[in-house]
């Protein structure tokens, strides 16, 4: 029944006893206003004659008002308040979170459905919760072990792998392998490198692959770097870093990976080494003939050579010419390889390292009637540092200025002792062909060869001054030329007499 | 053995027999008596028993390697003095440097020098020898 209804109801019976009472009032108010007996005031009611209608109708009125009263409460009782504590108690099992047995209803009226659609949609909405965290659960289930199969991967890399995050750039992760190639604690201090280079002279910082990333967002950064352990064993890496951005281009990570290549580098060694025996031995048939070509050659034997005789010979003496110096080249190239000289101090004399120089290359000079002067100043003294540095220095401009000189031309060579900056001043000067002024900024960098060079000697390797200046800066010297006005060239080096990074 | 004052001796240490025989032929057709030996310790055993005025000296040889042999002359009385010149196929400055402390008075790559080139610097040093 409906609330509605119930409330029509009880007001029906309600009303009755207030009809009633309303009634019995008014007939009593009329018999005291008349002064009339009641039963003339109510014609009804004179079939009960003999009875005083007014001691009886008083206490019905009186009942007719209390039990309407009664009802009245009992009545939003039972309709209202009841109802209203039951589903009370439930709303709070359920604010407890217990939404496991809650009050049913069937009664059909407005409150009891509307609590039932509420607990109906309690319950739908428990067992969407239930669902929904079971598929949670399902999910970091996958999760996890999908978590778990990339940690794996990552940890069992055959690489060293690590993770730095900006700002600060902090390493945030490294796996297994980079742990185990450097140990957790060296990459962890920022600033520091524990690195070095082949010649075990410190790596710098700001030159590690990540560093430069860092800085300059570059895509793919690789260096070779080396690192000593505390055993004394080297180890050589290849570090590669790449910059991971966002949308903004704005760096978030770098990230930087580490590959073991001692081995391949032992390797490379090896190669370099065979290489240079390889053409060391060369060297040996190449003289023999060279010395058989020449003593064919010689006046008394020439006469009985016929023309074509004479004409092989000089291939021979060619061929034999352009073997000797594409071992040459193969020499240098493998010592290049290896990156470095050995590096090994000692006192030399820069003037006796110019004389032999200039010995090494007065076979050339003689063929091509050129002058080679020398300007020593004697008390030069002795320099401190790799004695390869100065012959390769030496060896290279001479053999520059008396290649790169026409014939019957002069070459001067000129050392001088400067205290005021502690070093030799020596200068190679030639009046051959000279360095195009658009090229004189390229000549120093490696293969590079100026193009009237090349007109000259079609076979040079283009890496001789380049050796020779990364050499003079290591140990602290310094290479200029100029041109010079007449034509020709003029090298100046200074070498310190105590050369640094030995 | 008297020293021949008039004819000089060269003695050649090379364990390469071509090199050393045509060698040989070009310094002897200019007038050198030579000597030859075919390593270190022949070449010792020579130049302390025949005293030459000048010494061809290779590097790289079996038995005994030129620089040991240099090394070995050089504590004899006369061997302090001996003339050498380092003729080679390394380019090894570690040797040449080597040898240069050892007295030898040059050092001649053999694939870049004429026979021509050695004689001039033998007639070279024996002259400056000579006075």
């Amino acid at each position: 029944m409906s609330i509605r209804s119930k409330i029509i109801t009880a007001s029906a019976v309600i009303g009755v006893f207030q009809g009633i009472v309303l009634i019995g009032s008014v007939l009593l108010y009329a018999a005291q206003v008349t002064d009339r007996p009641i039963w003339e005031v109510s014609q009804i009611l004179a079939l009960f004659p003999g009875f005083s209608i007014a001691s009886v109708l008083a206490p019905i009125v009186f009942a007719s008002f209390v039990i309407s009263v009664l009802l009245l409460i009992g009545y939003i009782h039972y309709v209202f308040l009841s109802p209203i504590d039951r589903y009370k108690i439930a709303a709070e099992k359920v604010k407890g979170g217990d939404i496991g047995d809650l009050v049913e209803t069937d009664d059909d009226d407005e409150l009891s459905v509307m609590v039932r659609s509420y607990v109906d949609a309690i319950k739908r909405l428990k067992t969407s919760y239930d669902q929904l965290s079971g598929s949670l659960h399902g999910q970091y289930a996958v999760l996890g072990h999908d978590a778990e199969i990339l940690r794996l991967l990552v940890d069992h890399l055959p690489l060293g792998v690590f993770l730095q995050k900006e700002p600060d750039f902090e390493i945030m992760r490294m796996n297994e392998r980079a742990a185990q190639l450097i140990g957790k604690n060296t990459l962890m201090r920022s600033g520091i490198s524990s690195f070095c280079k082949l010649d075990s002279s410190p790596y710098p910082f700001e030159e590690l692959p990540n560093v430069v990333v860092q800085k300059t967002k570059i895509l793919e950064t690789r260096s070779d770097i080396y690192f000593r352990y505390p055993d004394m064993r080297m180890a050589a890496f290849r570090m590669t870093s790449v910059p991971v951005l966002d949308a903004n281009n704005r760096l978030l990570y770098v990230i930087s990976t580490l590959l073991d290549i001692t081995d391949m580098k032992e390797v490379e060694r090896e190669k370099s080494d065979f290489v240079s025996l390889a053409s060391h031995q060369l060297r040996t048939p190449i003289s023999i003939i060279n010395w058989y070509v020449e003593l064919l050659n010689a006046p008394e034997d020439m006469e009985h050579l016929t023309e074509d005789q004479r004409g092989f010979i000089t291939q021979i003496k060619e061929s034999s010419a352009r073997m000797s110096k594409l071992i040459d080249t193969l020499l240098n190239a493998s010592r290049i390889e290896l990156g470095t000289f050995k590096s090994e101090g000692t006192m030399f004399d820069i003037v006796q390292v110019a004389d032999i120089a200039i010995r090494d290359t007065m076979a050339l000079a003689h063929t091509k009637h050129q002058t080679i002067e020398k300007s020593y100043d004697l008390n030069t003294p002795l320099i401190y540092g790799e004695p390869k540095l100065g012959q390769v220095v030496m060896q290279n401009l001479l053999s520059n200025a008396v290649k790169y000189t026409g014939d019957g031309g002069l070459i001067k060579v000129g050392i001088e002792s400067h205290e005021e900056d502690k070093s030799a001043h020596v200068y190679v000067e030639d009046n051959g062909i000279g360095i195009p002024d658009d090229e004189s900024s390229r000549i120093f960098s490696r293969f590079y060869r100026a193009t009237n060079a090349r007109d000259v000697d079609s076979s040079g390797s283009g890496l001789g001054l380049s050796i020779v200046r990364s050499l003079l800066e290591k140990a602290g010297g310094k290479i200029t030329f100029k041109k010079i006005e007449t034509g020709g060239t003029r090298f100046d080096i200074i070498l310190p007499f105590t050369c640094k990074n030995i | 053995m008297m020293e021949q004052q008039t004819i000089p001796t060269v003695l050649i240490v090379e364990d390469e027999t071509p090199l050393r025989k045509a060698l040989a032929r070009k310094l002897s057709a200019s007038g050198f008596e030579i000597r030859e030996a075919r390593d270190g310790e022949e070449g010792l055993q020579l130049a302390l028993r025949d005293h030459p005025d000048l010494i061809l000296l290779d590097i790289i040889m079996p038995v005994m390697d030129g620089l040991t042999m240099l090394k070995k002359m050089r504590v004899d009385e006369w061997g302090k003095n001996a003339k050498v010149i380092i003729l080679t196929n390394l380019s090894d400055e570690s040797a040449s440097q080597q040898s240069l402390e050892n007295g030898a008075v040059d050092f001649l790559v053999k694939a870049a020098w004429t026979m021509d080139d050695v004689l001039q610097r033998v007639r070279a040093v024996l002259s400056r020898t000579a006075q």
